[in-house]
């Protein structure tokens, strides 16, 4: 009796796991299915979304065959390659296009046209005298050591930020090392030691670095080493309230005083065209929340102190777009004391669209070449599949979005989804000027989120460009329409100001036509009532 | 029979009658203290009807303007789906309401020569510009775009201060007011309104307790006799 119950149950958990993997097989597709996706509305309300971004396959150190220590801080893409910066192993991982692992970069050998150079060992101290600094006599200059950021050029030239060997390697994939820039001071630091954490590398060749304790922006490096300028320092705001205090402070109390300084960038990236993309981790709250975080309608387009990502340009100001209904500033519930914290940017070359990376909460926000917002994806949880813990580097590759994450020491892939996709064909057929090709793209868009607001303004600024090439009044009706349902009142009144022009041009003759019967009628009564009036007072007279 | 045709003609020639004195509204726009002069002293001019008319016709402008107004000049979407015809009425004509009464009372202890029937009608036919700017607003909101709203806000601020230019003209003139004691009465008369409103407020308030309090009453009581 004891067995039949006992196979019995066997045969009922049978099939239950048969029939929980007939659900599981049975699941909604990718990009219909709900989770606690979300975008915001036009009025910075969350209102749920499709699954824009799915993890697919989630990396740790047995992928790659390492042991322990593995610590994944930095990520770059190219060439169809994505190279990795364990900075625990003290090494560059390159994985090819379906993550297998191709090479590993850890020791250093020189080329045949050059020599690695002994370690920079001078530190000037408070009195303007060189000291040797005793650690560095401890370190291999044959090895990385703790590198925290990388950079690879189209040619597969690697430059990687050797930090606590002080110094910028320029390397191949084999470790060949063609370059060395250490020693770097830029003239205005006291006891200065060059720890570079981050860089680009523009077409010229010049580096562009986020190093150790500097906070006056990033050192410009120009390709033969030398210390050029600080460049794109964020804006620091200016405080009322601490002013005056500081007028009244003694030497003593100033002392205790927060200095305001402007923050630390958290990592930069660099489009072909040379602008600079840069995350600030360790925010200006207030002036975030004052400048940027808009309340009721309309974005702030100012580009002041604050802002948790910028576009540098060469000249080293901040010309991040910030046309969409609110800034691009991650979360829209972000408070003083809640500040998001951006580690990390990647940049879509064809069109502009850039995701970054918060840490806070494991998110990473896409957003156009205007500042709109078109995605959300990731999300924090300590250790489930696909969160992410401590968020720390992102990178776009091919149409895949890598996040690493330095809490679980792995490395998370997202694929996209269909819905993403056609977002993303979208917007690039927008930024690219292919009117015809966007309103059908996010006429689909609209298919899978009808209440995607920017998708009506794409659909309304392609109309838009269109109906003005054949000057199609019809056409103008719509776009307004469009963006009347996206409440973009700066392109309604563009396109009503066009609409307005050519159908004035269009019925021009009935205008001039109409005035003129007019302004006939009322002479023609004013001198009717005359005559009249003279009658009458003739029969008076009589 | 005979009283009800008798009473439809007289209620035509009265009808006829106001619109003819109503003419004269437009007469005040360009000579406002003459004319503000006439209305009070002319019994031919005075028109309570008409001025009834006037307040009328500017709660209708206002919520023609409210519902007509061209998409780039609305505060929010889809706020003209949501009409509530007394709460527009009351916020068009009220302000011009509190300010009759507000001002009739001050002015009546500042020996005003105004009666309160004098005082409603200056003020109803003050309201003239506001009611002839908010119907003119309407087809220039659908014609301007963003650029050239410079135009529209204009004449809402033009709109506003001739009406209330308007307002105190004919107070002035009402009363037999020096300027400086004209400014004083209006002031004065703001303060009233607020006054006012306070009190109805209060009453508001006091009413509700009493209901409250009268049908928590009535409830307990039947609670005890079900019991």
């Amino acid at each position: 009796m004891k067995n039949h119950v006992k196979s019995l149950l066997c045969l009922v958990m049978l099939v239950v796991m048969l029939a929980s993997t007939a659900v599981t097989s049975f699941a909604l597709p990718m990009n219909t299915e709900i989770t606690d996706n979300y975008i915001y509305d036009y009025y910075g309300a969350s209102v749920k979304a499709p699954v824009a971004y799915k993890a697919e396959k989630v990396f740790s150190k047995d992928d790659f065959g390492i042991l322990n220590n593995f610590e994944p801080v930095d990520l770059f893409a190219r060439n169809g390659k994505i190279y990795v910066v364990d900075k625990g192993n003290s090494q560059i991982l390159i994985l090819d296009e379906d993550y297998n692992l191709l090479k590993t970069v850890k020791n250093l050998k020189d080329s045949a046209e050059y020599k690695i150079p002994e370690l920079y060992q001078w530190v000037i101290d408070g009195n303007g005298d060189p000291k040797a600094d005793p650690i560095v006599a401890t370190l291999n200059k044959n090895i990385l050591n703790k590198p925290e950021g990388i950079f690879v050029t189209n040619d597969g030239m690697i430059y990687v930020c050797d930090t606590e060997n002080r110094r910028i390697v320029i390397c191949d994939e084999d470790g060949l090392v063609y370059n060395v820039y250490q020693g770097i001071s830029p003239s205005v630091l006291d006891n200065y030691v060059f720890k570079p954490l981050k860089l680009t590398v523009d077409r010229t060749g010049a580096m562009q670095v986020v190093a150790y304790s500097v906070n006056r922006g990033l050192l410009e490096i120009s390709s033969d080493g030398e210390f050029r300028t600080f460049f794109g320092a964020p804006a620091v705001s200016f405080d009322a309230t601490e002013w005056f205090w500081r007028l009244i402070a003694s030497e003593e109390q100033k002392k205790t005083l927060i200095r305001n300084v402007p923050t630390e960038f958290s990592n930069i990236c660099i489009d072909s065209k040379g602008f600079i993309y840069s995350t600030i981790a360790t925010i200006d709250a207030e002036a975030m929340v004052s400048n940027y975080v808009t309340t009721d309608d309309g974005a702030t387009g100012v580009s002041g102190a604050g802002a948790p990502v910028q576009k540098l340009s060469p000249s080293g100001t901040d010309v991040l777009r910030r046309n969409g209904m609110y800034s691009p500033i991650g979360d829209l519930e972000v408070t003083m004391f809640n500040p998001p914290q951006m580690v990390d940017v990647a940049v879509e070359e064809n069109s502009g669209r850039y995701s970054i990376l918060d840490a806070k909460t494991g998110r990473f926000f896409t957003y156009d070449i205007d500042g709109n917002l078109l995605y959300i994806a990731g999300g924090a949880s300590s250790n489930q599949f696909g969160r992410i813990k401590t968020a720390a580097s992102i990178a776009l590759f091919g149409e895949d979005i890598v996040v690493s994450d330095t809490g679980n020491d792995t490395i998370t892939v997202y694929k996209i989804t269909e819905y993403a996709r056609t977002i993303n064909k979208a917007t690039s057929a927008s930024a690219n000027g292919r009117y015809e090709e966007a309103l059908v793209e996010w006429q689909k868009v609209l298919d899978y989120n009808s209440n995607l607001y920017i998708a009506y303004t794409g659909l309304g600024k392609a109309q838009m460009r269109i109906s003005m090439a054949e000057s199609d009044l019809e056409g103008y009706e719509q776009a307004l329409e469009y963006f009347k349902y996206s409440n973009e009142k700066t392109y309604y009144s563009k396109t009503f100001k066009e609409l307005r022009k050519d159908s004035l041009s269009e019925n021009f003759g009935f205008i001039v036509a109409g005035i003129g019967v007019v302004v006939v009628g009322i002479v023609a009564l004013y001198v009717v009532s005359k005559v009249k009036k003279k009658k009458n007072g003739e029969r008076g007279a009589k | 029979m005979k009283s009800i045709s008798s009473g439809l003609k007289k209620f035509g020639a009265g009808t006829v009658e106001m619109f003819k004195r109503l003419k004269y509204a437009f007469y005040i726009l360009a000579h406002p203290i003459d004319g503000f002069f006439d209305l009070k002293n002319d019994p031919k001019r005075r028109t309570v009807s008409g001025s009834i008319f006037l307040l009328v016709m500017l709660a209708f402008s206002s919520i023609v303007k409210r519902q007509l107004t061209g998409y780039l000049f609305t505060e929010s979407t889809g706020e003209q789906l949501y009409l509530n015809v007394f709460m527009e009425v009351f916020k068009a004509v009220a302000p011009f309401l509190l300010f009759t009464i507000a001002n009739w009372c001050f002015t009546s202890l500042m020996d005003g020569d105004g009666s309160l029937k004098d005082i409603f009608c200056a003020t109803a036919f003050a309201t003239l510009p506001m009611t002839i700017c908010n119907f003119l607003l309407v087809p220039i909101s659908n014609f301007v775009s963003l650029e050239e709203e410079s135009i529209y806000v204009f004449i809402v601020g033009f709109s506003f201060v001739w009406c209330y230019g308007m307002v105190f003209l004919g107070m002035m003139v009402t009363h037999q007011y020096s300027v400086s004691k004209a400014i004083a009465t209006a002031i004065l008369s703001i303060v009233g309104i607020l006054v006012i409103i306070f009190i109805a407020v209060l009453v508001f308030y006091l009413v509700s307790q009493v209901v409250g309090f009268i049908s928590s009453l009535y409830t307990e009581i039947s609670f005890r006799l079900n019991e």
